[in-house]
C-alpha cells in the first residue's frame, strides 16, 4: 500500500486497487473469510471512484463482492478510509469549503444536494444555484454527496478548497428523455405504459421503411404486413384489436403532428431519432378521440451543438426470394390432366404419337424462374448536422431504390429533409423543420382484383401457367396466351407479359412544413406555439396494351375495353395548429411539477379526380394518350373534417417517488353531430418508485423498482367525415335506362345518425419495472384490460329499413393481455459485450356483444372467384376472437371401407356426405358436425383461430472490439392462416392448369392416402380446416455484422467515424407454414385476417453498406 | 373573448358535405324529384329484382323450368334454401330499398314548387311502384313491415310484420289513387314507365291473388274483373300480330306499347361506366360459351310438363318459348334442332339473344327489358275473373283471342267448355303457355293452391321419363314442402328486427 494520500480520480487509485485484487485473487478462492473481508474493503474503495473500469476488468469478484450486505462493508469500509489517509493530515484546523454540485450528464447546477462529513453530524445543502459550503476538519476528511436519482460520491478534502462536484444519474436508464404526448419525461418518471424502440438497433435492419423493422421490437405492438411487395401495406395493432368495422390503426405523432394515416414509406428510417409507442390509457389520452388504438411518436433527427458533422450512411444489396413453390413436372401435371378431362386432355397432349411416358424426358417451363429475380436494393442518406447554442440545424436527404423480386416492380423514393432551431434572445426560441419526399411504387400486385375470378392477377399465371404443351403451333414462352386455354372464360395469361406491359405506378408527394416558436415566462412557465401543413399528393397511373389480359382484344375484359388506362389523383391536405403552456417547478426536491394546458386545431381536407378510357388508339403514347381513347368512367370527390381540443396534464413527483399524472382531453370533431361534437378523455396514473424506498436498499440484488397503474378514457372517431347525415348520391352505375336513354337516379345510400359519438376505450394497465444486479438485468412487465364500448360499427340493419347498414355506436369489444420485456448486458467484458432485450405479448380479444341481437357475423372474402364471393370465411361471434376461420372440419377422404354395395352393385356411401350424386372413395370427407345425416351449411364451424398465443422479439448485440454483431428474431405462435392457394393448386383449379407437386401424392385405388382427395373429388365448394395451417413462426429477421475502423487508421484518412457492414434482413423462417410465408394478410382488416391467396412473395435482402462520418 | 372563441370553434367544426347532398337538402326541385323517381325505379332493376333474383331463383323451380345444373350449391329453385340464402336476401333488401326511396320521395313530394299535374305524375308513379313491390313482398313473404314513410333514424327499425290483408287494401286504394295521376300508355310512347292501363292491369293482378290463395276472398274475382277491363276498354292496347316478336322487341331494344304494357328497363352490355343490362338475358339464353351469337348459361332448363302443355302442335308458341335447337358444342353459332322425342333437356328460348343490337355480347349482362305486365296477361286475367264470377261463356272470348294470336285452336264451337270448374283448369294451363318464364307462374299455383300438388306431379314425371343425364332434376322437386308457398324472412331482419317473426316451417 503506497502513500498516496492526494488522490487523484482514477488513474492512480485504479492501478492501486488493481494491484491488490490481482493479490489478493488466489485469497478469494481459498474463500478464508478475514481476508476475504480485506479485498472486499478495497474493492468498496475502488467503487467509490471509478466503478465502471473495476467492473469491466473484474465483473466476477466485483458481483460477489457487491452481494455481501452493504453493512458489514460500511463499517469496514470507515477502517479502511482511516487507514488510508491516517497520515495524510495537512491542514490543521477547521476550513470552510464551498462549491457547486451539477448533473454530469446535462451539467445544470443541482439544488438541494446533501453534503455530509463523514464520520460526523456535520452536514450541508445546496441552494437553488447548487452551490454549497461546509466546514471540514482535515483534508484527510470525506465529504459524502448524495441526492435522489444520483449515484451518491465521496471525495475526500485534500488541498482543494473550491469544489467543482459533477454527480453522475443513478441509473442510467431512468433518465432516457421519452417522448410522449406534448411533452417529455425522464424514463424514471413515466407513470405510463410506453415503448421505446431501440433505435439504433432498428435501423441495422435493412429495409425501406421503419414499419419493416418495427415488428418485434415492442411488447404489445403486432405489426404484421400483407405481403412482400415493395410498399405494400402494413398493419400495426397495438394491444389488440378494438374496432370490428373501423380502423385499429394506431395514431402517429411525427414530429408532434398527429396523422391517422401517414405512408410511412415516405419517410426516411435513418432521419429517426426516436421512436415511442404509446400504449396505456394514461400516455394516450392526452390524444383524446384518437388515442384509443396507440399512439406511436415519430422523432426526427435535428440539429445538434458542436462542429459540423457530415454523416453518410449507404448500402446496396441484393433480394432473393426466400422459397418457391414445388409445381409438377411435365411427366405430372399431363398425367393429371389425363386423370381430370381424359378426352379433352389426349386431345392436347396424345398427339403427334406422344404417349404419357414420353413426358418424362420433357423439360417444361418452370414459370417462377422466369418471373423471380434477384433485385438490387440501395440505400444512400447523407446529412450534414450541426450548430451553435444559439443556432443549430440539419440538412440531410436520401435516395433508396428497391427493386422487387418480381421483375418490373419496385419502389423508388427521393427525399429531402431541413431543419432549424434558433435561439433568439434569453426567452424566445424557433424552430422549422420541412420534409419533401417523392416516390414510385411500381408493378403489378399480384393478387387478382377484388371481386375478380382467382384466375385473374399475375400470381395465378405463374403457378398455374402450364409448364408444357404438345402443340406445336404454341409457344408457350413468348406467345401472349394460351390458345388451347378458352381465355373467354378464364384470366391466365403469359405472366412475363402481364408482369412486362401493365403498367400500375403509384406516384407519391409528401410535403410536411412544421414551425413553432417557444417563449419562456420567467423560469417556471413556458409557452410553445406550432403550426404546420402535410401535403400528401398521389397519382394512380395504370395502363393496359394489347399485350396484357385487359387490353388485348382476345380475351373476356380485353375485348370489352381494348387497349386502355386510368389516372386517379388524391390529394390528403392537412394543417393543424396546437399552442400549449407548460409549467415546471421543482420544490426543494421533494416536488416536482410538471403542467401542461393547451388548445389545438386540425383540419383534414381530402379530394380525389381521376378518369378512365377505352379503346386508346395509339398505346405506344400509354397514359398521355388517353385522351384519344373512349371516356369511361370519371372520378371526382371532395371532403373534410376539423377537429378542436383543448388538453390538460399535471405529472407531479413527490419525495421522487410517488408520481402522480392527471390528464384530460376534450376533443371536438365534425364528424359528428352538433349534439354530440365534443366528448372528455379523463386519464390518471401512479407510479412508485420502490426501489428508492429505504426498505428496498436492502434486498441489494434489485437496483431499481417501480409499480405504475393507470386507468383511462380514449376514444377512435375513424368513421367517414359526414358518417352523421344521411346520403343522396347519384351513383354512376345506378341510372335508368327509360326509352333506352340513361336517366340519372338519386338514391339514399346511406342512413344518418345524428347519434354518432366516439367509440371509448377504457383502459387498466399495471405494470412493474424491475432492475438487477445494477441494472445489468431489466424487467418490464405490464398487465391491460381494454374495454371498448359504444363501438363504431357499420351496423348491420334489418334491410325493411331500407338501408343495410349504417354506422351506429353499437357492440361491445374486450381485450386483455400481458406483456413482458426482459433485456440485460449478459456479457460486459472490456472486449467484448453481449447485450439483449426478449419482448413476448399475450393478448385475448373477445366479443362481448355486436348490434342488437346478432349473435354472430359472417364475412366472406372476394378473391376465390364467383364460387366462394358468399361462403364465409370468418365468423365474428359473441364470446368469440373478432375473427375466427369458418368452415367444415376435413376428416380426410372417402375411403372404401365408407361405402358397401347397394342392390344394384352400386357404391353407396355409409357416412353423410356433402352433396353430389356420385360421391366415390377418394372424395374429400367433411365432418357431420351437428349429425344430421347431411353435410350442409349448418356443419360450418369453426375451423381455425387467426390470432396468434403469443408474439415478439429477441434482439442480440454483440461487441468484440471494433467489430459489432446484431442478431434480431421475430416470433409469433398460434395463429392459424388460411392457404387459399392450395384450394386452386392442389386438386381445384382451372382445366390446363398446373398444380403443386405435393397433389402428386392424391388418393388412387393403390394409393388411399388421406392427404389429398382423387382427381375430381374436391367435392362442393367449401372452406375446410384441410387449407388451415400453422402460421407460426419464428424469423431470424435482421443480422447485421460491422466494423468501425480504428482511431489511429481514422485519423490518417482524416475520418472521424467509418463502419462498414454487411446487413440481412428475413435471412431464414422457421414455420411449418406451406406457402411462400406465414406473415401474410391478402385482405388487410380485423374481420379478414391471415389470408393467403396468390401474394407477393417476400424475399430476402443481403446489403452491405458504409456509414461514414466527416 | 370566450364567447367569441365559442362561436368561431362552432363555425370551424360546422363543416359541410361537399361531395354529396345530403337528404335534408334534397327533393327541393321538380328535377330532383324525377331523379329520385328513377332511383325507384332502378330498385326494381337490380340483382335482387326484376334482373335476376326475382324472376328466377325464386321463380322457377315450377313446372315450367327447373334448374339445369347438377350441384349441391344452395339454390331457391332446388328448394333447398333457408333463411340466410343470398337471393332471397337480396330480393327482400332490393325491395326494401326502392319502397324507402319511394317513401323519401313521397314525404317531399310536395316541397318544390312546380306545375300541379306533373307533380301528380311522379306521385302516381311512385305509389305505384312501391305497391308493386309491396305486392311482391306478400306474394313471396306474406305479412311483412308495412313502411310507408322513411324510418326517422337508426333506432326505428323494429317494424312489426302488418297483415297481408292490410297491406293489400292499403297498395289498391294507393294503386287506384295512382290510376288517376298517371299518364295514359299513348301519351307516353313506351312500356319503361307507370301507365294507367299498368296500374289497373296490376289491380287485376293484386286482386287476384288476395281473391286466392291465402287471404281466398272470393269477392275480389269482381274487383279484379273491373280492372282488367278498364285495361280493355281503354282502347290503349291490342295483341301483337306476332307472338315471336314481342320478345324480339324486348332483346332489340323496341317497343310495342299495344301489346307490353309495362316492362322493367335494361339496356347494353355493362361494358360502359353506367351499368344498367340485366342478368336474367344471359341466364334464360340457350347455352352457348361463345360470344359469336351471345353466351348463354341456360340456368333454367325447360321442363317436358311445360313442352307438353301446348295442345295444339301448331301453336307458335312452344317452339319459341322453347328452344328446339341446341348449339353446336355449346361453344358455336351453329343451331342443332332437337330431336322431337327429345323434350326434357331443352333450353328457354323466349328472348334469343342473337336479335341483341347491342355489341359485343355482355358475358353476364345484356340488354333485354322485362315484361311485367303484357296485354295477353290481362286478357288471360280477364278471363279467369269472368270464369270465377260468372262462367265460362265471356270469359272464352278473351281467352280464345290469345290463342288465335298464337295459332291455336280457340276454345269455342266444337272445342267450347261450359263448366266452370273445366274451363279453369283451362285458364291456368293457358296462362303458362302464354306466360311462362315471365316470372308469373309459381305465384299462380300458389295462389290457385295446387302447388306443392304440381310440384311433385313434376317431379315424379323427371324420376319417371327423363333422360338419366337430366334426373338429377327431380331431386329439388322432391325437396318441396308445405312450408314453401312462402319463403323464409332473411336471417338478417329476423335477427336484427326484434319485431320480425318467421313463416311457419321455416
Amino acid at each position: 500500500m503506497g502513500t498516496k494520500y492526494n488522490l487523484k480520480p482514477n488513474g492512480t487509485m485504479r492501478r492501486f486497487v488493481c494491484f491488490h485484487l490481482h493479490s489478493f485473487n488466489p485469497l478469494l478462492s481459498n474463500q478464508r473469510h478475514g481476508k476475504f473481508s480485506v479485498s472486499k474493503i478495497i474493492f468498496q474503495a475502488h467503487y467509490t471512484l471509478s466503478p465502471d473500469h473495476f467492473r469491466s476488468r473484474h465483473a466476477a469478484i466485483y458481483d460477489y463482492a457487491y452481494s455481501l450486505t452493504a453493512h458489514g462493508i460500511k463499517r469496514l469500509l470507515l477502517v479502511l478510509v482511516s487507514l488510508l489517509f491516517a497520515t495524510s493530515l495537512l491542514a490543521q484546523g477547521p476550513v470552510k469549503l464551498k462549491g457547486t454540485v451539477r448533473s454530469a450528464e446535462d451539467k445544470k447546477l443541482l439544488p438541494g444536494v446533501t453534503i455530509s462529513l463523514v464520520g460526523t453530524q456535520t452536514k450541508a445543502t445546496t441552494d437553488q444555484e447548487g452551490r454549497f459550503e461546509i466546514q471540514v476538519k482535515k483534508e484527510a476528511d470525506m465529504l459524502d454527496f448524495s441526492y435522489m436519482g444520483f449515484k451518491s460520491k465521496r471525495m475526500v478534502v485534500g488541498s482543494q478548497r473550491n469544489f467543482q462536484v459533477e454527480l453522475s444519474p443513478d441509473q442510467v436508464e431512468l433518465n432516457d428523455v421519452i417522448i410522449i404526448g406534448y411533452g417529455q419525461v425522464k424514463r424514471g418518471d413515466l407513470t405510463g405504459a410506453v415503448g421505446k424502440v431501440n433505435i439504433k438497433d432498428m435501423q441495422k435492419a435493412p429495409v425501406r421503411s421503419f414499419e419493416e423493422a418495427l415488428a418485434g421490437r415492442i411488447a404489445g405492438v403486432q405489426v404484421n404486413s400483407e405481403d412482400g411487395q415493395p410498399g405494400s401495406g402494413i398493419s400495426i395493432v397495438i394491444r389488440g384489436q378494438n374496432s370490428l368495422t373501423q380502423s385499429n390503426a394506431p395514431l402517429y405523432v411525427i414530429d408532434g403532428f398527429p396523422i391517422e394515416d401517414p405512408d410511412n414509406n415516405l419517410l426516411n428510417p435513418d432521419e429517426i431519432e426516436s421512436i415511442e409507442i404509446l400504449k396505456d390509457a394514461s400516455a394516450t389520452a392526452i390524444y383524446g378521440a384518437r388515442g384509443a388504438n396507440g399512439v406511436i411518436m415519430v422523432t426526427t433527427k435535428k440539429g445538434k451543438e458542436g462542429v459540423p458533422v457530415i454523416n453518410y450512411n449507404g448500402s446496396i444489396g441484393t433480394q432473393q426470394i426466400v422459397r418457391t413453390m414445388d409445381m409438377m413436372n411435365p411427366y405430372e401435371f399431363v398425367k393429371y390432366q389425363l386423370e381430370r378431362t381424359p378426352t379433352a386432355s389426349a386431345s392436347l397432349y396424345l398427339v403427334n404419337g406422344k404417349t404419357l411416358e414420353d413426358y418424362r424426358n420433357t423439360e417444361g417451363t418452370f414459370w417462377q424462374d422466369a418471373l423471380f429475380r434477384t433485385a438490387l436494393m440501395q440505400n444512400h442518406s447523407i446529412s450534414l448536422r450541426g450548430g451553435t447554442v444559439a443556432t443549430k440545424y440539419s440538412i440531410s436527404g436520401s435516395l433508396t431504390n428497391q427493386d422487387g423480386v418480381i421483375i418490373n416492380s419496385g419502389y423508388q423514393r427521393i427525399q429531402s429533409r431541413f431543419t432549424l432551431d434558433q435561439t433568439v434572445n434569453k426567452n424566445l426560441k424557433v424552430g422549422l423543420n420541412v420534409n419533401y419526399t417523392s416516390a414510385k411504387r411500381f408493378g403489378n400486385s399480384p393478387r387478382p382484383e377484388d371481386g375478380a375470378q382467382f384466375s385473374n392477377g399475375l400470381m395465378y399465371s405463374i403457378l398455374g401457367y402450364r409448364p408444357v404443351t404438345a402443340n406445336d403451333d404454341i409457344d408457350l414462352v413468348n406467345d401472349e396466351f394460351d390458345e388451347d386455354i378458352d381465355i373467354a372464360n378464364n384470366g391466365r395469361w403469359n405472366p412475363k407479359y402481364t408482369a412486362e406491359y401493365e403498367v400500375r405506378d403509384n406516384f407519391s408527394k409528401l410535403l410536411i412544413a412544421n414551425t413553432y416558436l417557444e417563449h419562456d415566462f420567467g423560469k417556471y412557465l413556458k409557452l410553445r406555439v406550432s403550426a404546420g401543413i402535410t401535403n400528401r399528393e398521389t397519382k394512380v397511373e395504370e395502363f393496359n396494351n394489347s399485350k396484357t389480359y385487359y387490353g388485348n382484344l382476345t380475351s373476356l375484359v380485353g375485348r370489352q375495353r381494348g387497349p386502355n388506362g386510368s389516372v386517379v389523383n388524391g390529394n390528403v391536405d392537412t394543417w393543424l395548429n396546437e399552442n400549449t403552456l407548460t409549467y415546471n417547478r421543482t420544490i426543494n426536491n421533494n416536488h416536482r411539477l410538471n403542467m401542461v394546458v393547451g388548445a389545438t386545431f386540425q383540419e383534414v381536407k381530402t379530394s380525389s379526380d381521376g378518369m378512365q378510357a377505352y379503346f386508346v388508339p395509339r398505346e405506344s403514347l400509354g397514359i398521355s394518350g388517353l385522351d384519344e381513347g373512349l371516356p369511361n368512367r370519371l372520378i371526382s370527390s371532395k371532403s373534410s373534417n376539423t377537429l378542436a381540443s383543448v388538453l390538460g396534464r399535471v405529472n407531479y413527483t413527490l419525495f421522487n417517488k410517488y408520481l402522480f399524472t392527471v390528464s384530460m382531453r376534450s376533443d371536438g370533431s365534425s364528424k359528428f353531430s352538433d349534439a354530440n361534437r365534443w366528448s372528455y378523455f379523463p386519464s390518471g396514473a401512479i407510479a412508485w418508485q420502490l426501489g428508492r424506498e429505504k426498505f428496498m436498499k436492502q434486498i441489494s440484488f434489485i437496483s431499481q423498482a417501480k409499480l405504475r397503474t393507470s386507468f383511462g378514457v380514449t376514444g377512435n372517431n375513424r368513421v367517414p367525415d359526414f358518417g352523421y347525415l344521411s346520403v343522396i348520391d347519384l351513383p354512376y352505375p345506378n341510372v335508368y335506362p327509360f326509352n333506352n336513354a340513361l336517366s340519372n337516379a338519386a338514391v339514399p345510400s346511406a342512413l344518418g345518425n345524428g347519434n354518432l359519438k366516439w367509440e371509448t376505450t377504457y383502459q387498466f394497465d399495471a405494470g412493474l419495472e424491475l432492475g438487477f444486479f445494477k441494472d445489468r438485468l431489466h424487467l418490464e412487465l405490464d398487465y391491460y384490460r381494454k374495454d371498448t364500448r359504444d363501438l363504431l360499427l357499420d351496423a348491420s340493419m334489418p334491410t325493411s329499413s331500407g338501408y343495410v347498414s349504417t354506422y351506429k355506436n353499437i357492440g361491445r369489444v374486450k381485450n386483455n393481455g400481458v406483456e413482458l420485456t426482459l433485456s440485460g448486458d449478459i456479457l460486459n467484458g472490456n472486449a467484448f459485450k453481449w447485450n439483449s432485450s426478449f419482448n413476448v405479448s399475450f393478448n385475448r380479444n373477445k366479443i362481448v356483444e355486436l348490434t342488437r341481437n346478432q349473435e354472430s357475423l359472417l364475412t366472406s372474402v372476394n378473391n376465390l372467384g364467383v364460387n366462394y364471393r358468399n361462403l364465409p370465411l370468418y365468423v365474428a361471434r359473441v364470446g368469440s376472437p373478432i375473427a375466427m376461420f369458418y368452415g367444415y372440419i376435413w376428416d380426410g377422404n372417402y375411403q372404401n371401407e365408407d361405402f358397401y354395395r347397394g342392390t344394384n352393385g352400386q357404391l353407396v356411401p355409409k357416412l353423410p356426405y356433402a352433396g353430389g350424386d356420385a360421391i366415390q372413395p377418394g372424395d374429400i370427407k367433411y365432418r357431420d358436425v351437428n349429425g344430421d345425416g347431411v353435410i350442409d351449411v349448418n356443419d360450418n364451424t369453426v375451423i381455425g383461430n387467426p390470432n396468434p398465443d403469443f408474439f415478439g422479439g429477441f434482439t442480440n448485440n454483440f461487441t468484440y472490439g471494433n467489430f459489432d454483431l446484431n442478431v434480431f428474431f421475430q416470433f409469433v405462435y398460434g395463429n392459424d392462416v388460411l392457404n387459399g392457394n392450395r384450394l386452386v393448386f392442389e386438386g381445384w383449379g382451372s382445366p390446363q392448369q398446373n398444380l403443386f407437386a405435393s397433389y402428386v401424392n392424391r388418393w388412387t385405388p393403390e394409393n388411399p392416402t388421406n392427404e389429398h382427395f382423387r382427381t375430381n373429388g374436391q367435392g362442393p365448394y367449401a372452406y375446410s380446416s384441410k387449407i388451415v395451417e400453422d402460421g407460426s413462426f419464428l424469423r431470424l429477421k435482421t443480422v447485421s455484422l460491422g466494423y468501425k475502423l480504428p482511431g489511429d487508421l481514422l485519423k490518417r484518412i482524416k475520418l472521424q467515424g467509418c463502419r462498414v457492414y454487411v446487413s440481412g434482413q428475413n435471412l431464414f423462417t422457421w414455420t411449418k407454414y406451406e406457402g411462400f410465408d406465414p406473415e401474410v394478410s391478402a385482405r388487410s382488416s380485423a374481420l379478414t385476417p391471415n389470408f393467403d391467396y396468390a401474394v407477393y412473395p417476400r424475399s430476402r435482402t443481403i446489403t452491405f453498406g458504409l456509414n461514414l462520418t466527416l | 373573448m370566450a364567447m367569441c372563441l365559442v362561436s368561431s370553434c362552432k363555425k370551424f367544426l360546422d363543416t359541410k358535405p361537399e361531395d354529396f347532398v345530403s337528404g335534408e337538402y334534397y327533393y327541393s326541385t321538380e328535377e330532383e324529384l324525377n331523379t329520385a323517381l328513377a332511383g325507384v325505379y332502378s330498385a326494381l332493376a337490380q340483382d335482387g329484382t326484376y334482373s335476376r333474383n326475382l324472376v328466377m331463383e325464386l321463380a322457377h323451380g315450377s313446372d315450367e323450368g327447373f334448374y339445369k345444373r347438377n350441384d349441391v350449391n344452395i339454390n331457391a329453385m332446388v328448394y333447398n334454401h333457408d333463411a340466410s340464402y343470398a337471393a332471397l336476401n337480396n330480393c327482400w333488401r332490393q325491395l326494401y330499398d326502392g319502397i324507402n326511396r319511394a317513401n323519401l320521395l313521397l314525404q317531399s313530394i310536395d316541397k318544390p314548387q312546380m306545375d300541379k299535374q306533373k307533380r301528380g305524375v311522379i306521385k302516381g308513379e311512385a305509389l305505384f311502384l312501391r305497391s308493386l313491390m309491396y305486392y311482391h313482398l306478400v306474394d313471396k313473404w306474406g305479412d311483412v313491415p308495412l313502411l310507408l314513410k322513411p324510418i326517422a333514424d337508426a333506432e326505428q327499425i323494429d317494424n312489426p310484420r302488418a297483415s297481408s290483408k292490410v297491406i293489400f287494401e292499403q297498395i289498391t286504394r294507393d294503386l287506384t289513387e295512382a290510376e288517376t295521376l298517371v299518364n295514359k300508355i299513348s301519351d307516353i310512347g313506351f312500356s319503361g314507365r307507370v301507365s294507367k292501363t299498368a296500374v289497373a292491369g296490376i289491380l287485376a293482378r293484386i286482386y287476384l291473388k288476395w281473391a286466392g290463395y291465402p287471404l281466398l276472398d272470393q269477392s275480389k274475382y269482381g274487383e279484379a274483373r273491373t280492372w282488367a277491363l278498364k285495361v280493355v276498354e281503354s282502347g290503349e292496347h291490342q295483341l301483337a300480330a306476332d307472338y315471336k316478336q314481342i320478345f324480339i322487341n324486348h332483346s332489340k331494344d323496341l317497343y310495342d306499347i299495344k301489346e307490353s304494357i309495362f316492362e322493367i328497363e335494361f339496356f347494353g352490355n355493362n361494358f360502359e361506366a353506367n351499368k344498367t343490362g340485366s342478368r336474367f338475358t344471359v341466364h334464360f339464353a340457350i347455352r352457348n360459351t361463345n360470344d359469336l351469337i351471345g353466351y348463354g348459361y341456360a340456368t333454367v332448363g325447360a321442363t317436358a310438363t311445360l313442352y307438353r302443355k301446348y295442345n295444339d302442335p301448331n301453336d307458335v308458341r312452344r317452339d319459341w318459348t322453347i328452344a328446339p335447337y341446341s348449339f353446336q358444342g355449346n361453344n358455336t353459332d351453329i343451331k342443332v334442332n332437337k330431336t322431337i322425342t327429345d323434350i326434357h333437356t331443352r333450353d328457354i328460348g323466349k328472348w334469343r339473344r342473337e336479335y341483341e343490337v347491342v355489341r359485343p355480347f355482355g358475358k353476364d349482362w345484356g340488354p333485354a327489358n322485362f315484361p311485367v305486365l303484357r296485354y295477353a296477361d290481362v286478357l288471360l286475367m280477364l278471363a279467369e275473373a269472368e270464369n270465377e264470377v260468372s262462367g265460362p261463356a265471356e270469359a272464352s272470348t278473351y281467352l280464345n283471342l290469345v290463342r288465335a294470336r298464337a295459332g291455336a285452336f280457340e276454345y269455342k264451337g266444337v272445342n267450347e267448355i261450359t263448366d266452370p270448374g273445366v274451363f279453369r283448369q283451362v285458364i291456368r294451363d293457358e296462362r303458362t303457355r302464354e306466360l311462362a318464364f315471365e316470372g308469373l307462374r309459381k305465384s299462380d299455383l300458389i295462389r290457385w293452391g295446387n302447388f306443392v300438388q304440381v310440384m311433385k306431379e313434376t317431379g315424379s314425371d323427371i324420376t319417371a321419363n327423363a333422360p338419366s343425364t337430366i334426373r338429377y332434376a327431380a331431386k329439388g322437386y322432391n325437396n318441396v314442402a308445405q312450408r314453401h308457398v312462402l319463403l323464409p324472412i332473411p336471417t338478417t331482419e329476423v335477427s336484427l328486427n326484434r319485431a320480425m317473426t318467421q313463416n311457419p316451417g321455416w
